[in-house]
């Protein structure tokens, strides 16, 4: 059975760097002022997910495993 | 045909981006061994310790970087993955600058820009150039600048049967991408280039150029700088003055030219050194984008950055006192045995996973998503114009030289002269 997870962004520590677009790019992308957001969460594997999650420069993602 | 050997000076190139020339001999140009070795020893023996990277690693001479010399302060240098990512993640305590940043106080030097910036200010400056650097942005510089260089470059090897890729190629893609990003024309790229030791000089050129794109805009970065609105601190919004302007143009072509033509050396020795995964990368494009993020872990061009301690602090075990500048050693953290299996091999294969080729933490490389567009287009050019190309096997070979500032000899090639009709 596949996992369940969730992905939250806070918005205000998102500085729109676009490292999560690089791992993760059919899962995150940026909206018109460069936040991230989730356009699909199992676009990627949970995997890419995780090393997207991990590479955010500023620690903007969380991502709860439930 | 045009050819950019009539409107680029080749010697003036070769002189100004050869590694082991003065342009960076003070970077440690001349340092030509592995030192890979001996970082992975000092990572082993400890995450912290005291010393400039250089020194440590048994260095006399007296090489400058970001951080350095800063005689009057103590130094420390971290090796580990975890040691480095504690110090990118905490700008409170590592900060960018020993001093506050007014950009109104001294025009023109890198230092004063974004670069040294902390908190809410740097936030404000990097929130208004963070929308033209995002990975969506790269088919707009790719559309507008890199695939024209990278083509007009390419026209010029073709059919000659011969070339030296890093003066020939590489040196030049950043330049002329950054030249026509400030809409300077192609002739004078190189005057630029020479700007950053004469900030003075690179005012001069931007300056009739800003004030003819604040009368009339163009799909170019200077227009984006000059419509851009800054909120102040008290929350006012500004447009950017002169100054800033000035600041940002020196920061984006200190960082942009630098940089990414010896990376994109790197990218070309590692692949032409192994011809088997050249082939694979020829036939399978993908593949280019995993090349690309390894030689970054493995050989990244700039291996250490620094930051100045705010406070007293402690970090894995070692006191480091307020007034300090602690040595990011990203170089060793990229092969930290901790996060990488058989860190020292190349291996194009492996999962990507975050790394510190390009920083990290809140001044992250801005243009890291246009650095890589410029490799992907400029070495899929090589391998979709010159033919069977490989290093020349009765030449020097390329070796990786450099201490602070690293990069790839000379990289000569052959490659057959029938000139390719059409492109894939």
């Amino acid at each position: 059975m596949a996992k369940k997870y969730t992905i939250a962004i806070d918005r205000s520590v998102c500085m729109g760097s676009g490292v999560c677009v690089t791992y993760a790019g059919l899962t995150f992308d940026q909206d018109d002022e460069t936040r991230a957001r989730v356009i699909n969460l199992e676009g990627n594997s949970l995997e890419d997910i995780q090393v997207a999650v991990e590479s955010c420069p500023t620690g903007a993602i969380s991502l709860d495993l439930e | 045909m045009t050819s950019s050997s009539s409107i680029l000076d080749m010697d003036r190139v070769r002189e100004m981006f050869d590694l082991r020339g003065s342009y960076v001999a003070g970077a440690g140009g001349g340092f030509t061994t592995d030192p890979y070795p001996i970082w992975n020893a000092l990572r082993d023996k400890a995450a912290v310790q005291p010393g400039t990277l250089h020194e440590l690693s048994g260095v006399t001479e007296p090489y400058m970087f970001h951080g350095l010399p800063e005689a009057e302060r103590a130094h420390f240098s971290a090796f580990t993955y975890a040691a480095c990512d504690q110090i990118y993640r905490n700008p409170e305590t590592f900060a960018s600058s020993p001093d506050v940043i007014d950009l109104e106080d001294g025009v023109g030097m890198v230092t004063n820009s974004m670069l040294s910036m902390g908190g809410a200010q740097h936030r404000r400056y990097r929130t208004l150039v963070q929308p033209s650097f995002v990975p969506a942005k790269a088919q707009w510089w790719t559309t507008r600048w890199i695939q024209e260089t990278v083509d007009l470059l390419v026209a010029y090897l073709q059919g000659r049967g011969h070339a030296e890729l890093n003066t020939e190629f590489c040196a030049s893609i950043p330049i002329l991408t950054i030249a026509g990003s400030f809409g300077i024309p192609i002739e004078k790229a190189l005057d630029i280039r020479d700007s950053v030791r004469n900030p003075m000089q690179l005012i001069e050129m931007i300056t009739p150029i800003v004030a003819a794109r604040r009368e009339q805009p163009e799909d170019d970065l200077i227009s984006v700088l000059v419509e851009a609105e800054i909120k102040d601190e008290d929350g006012a919004m500004h447009r950017l003055s002169d100054v800033e302007i000035y600041s940002f143009t020196a920061l984006l072509l200190a960082a942009g030219s630098g940089t990414t033509w010896k990376q994109m050396g790197i990218v070309l020795t590692t692949l032409l050194q192994r011809p088997e995964l050249l082939e694979e990368v020829r036939q399978e494009r993908t593949l280019l984008r995993n090349v690309i993020e390894e030689t970054m872990r493995w050989n990244p061009t700039d291996p250490m950055f620094s930051r100045w301690v705010t406070q007293d602090t402690v970090l894995e075990g070692v006191a480091i006192p307020k007034g300090a500048v602690v040595h990011i050693c990203l170089g060793a953290a990229n092969r930290d045995p901790a996060r990488w299996d058989n860190p020292d091999d190349f291996d194009a294969l492996r999962p990507p996973k975050s790394m510190f080729g390009f920083g990290g933490g809140q001044h992250i490389c801005l243009g890291m998503h246009v650095a890589k567009a410029e490799m992907t287009v400029g070495v899929s050019a090589i391998l979709d114009s010159l033919p069977n190309v490989r290093l020349d096997p009765d030449a020097e070979p390329p070796k990786f030289i450099g201490f602070y500032e690293r990069g790839a000899t000379a990289i000569p090639v052959l490659f057959d002269e029938e000139e390719i009709r059409a492109r894939p």
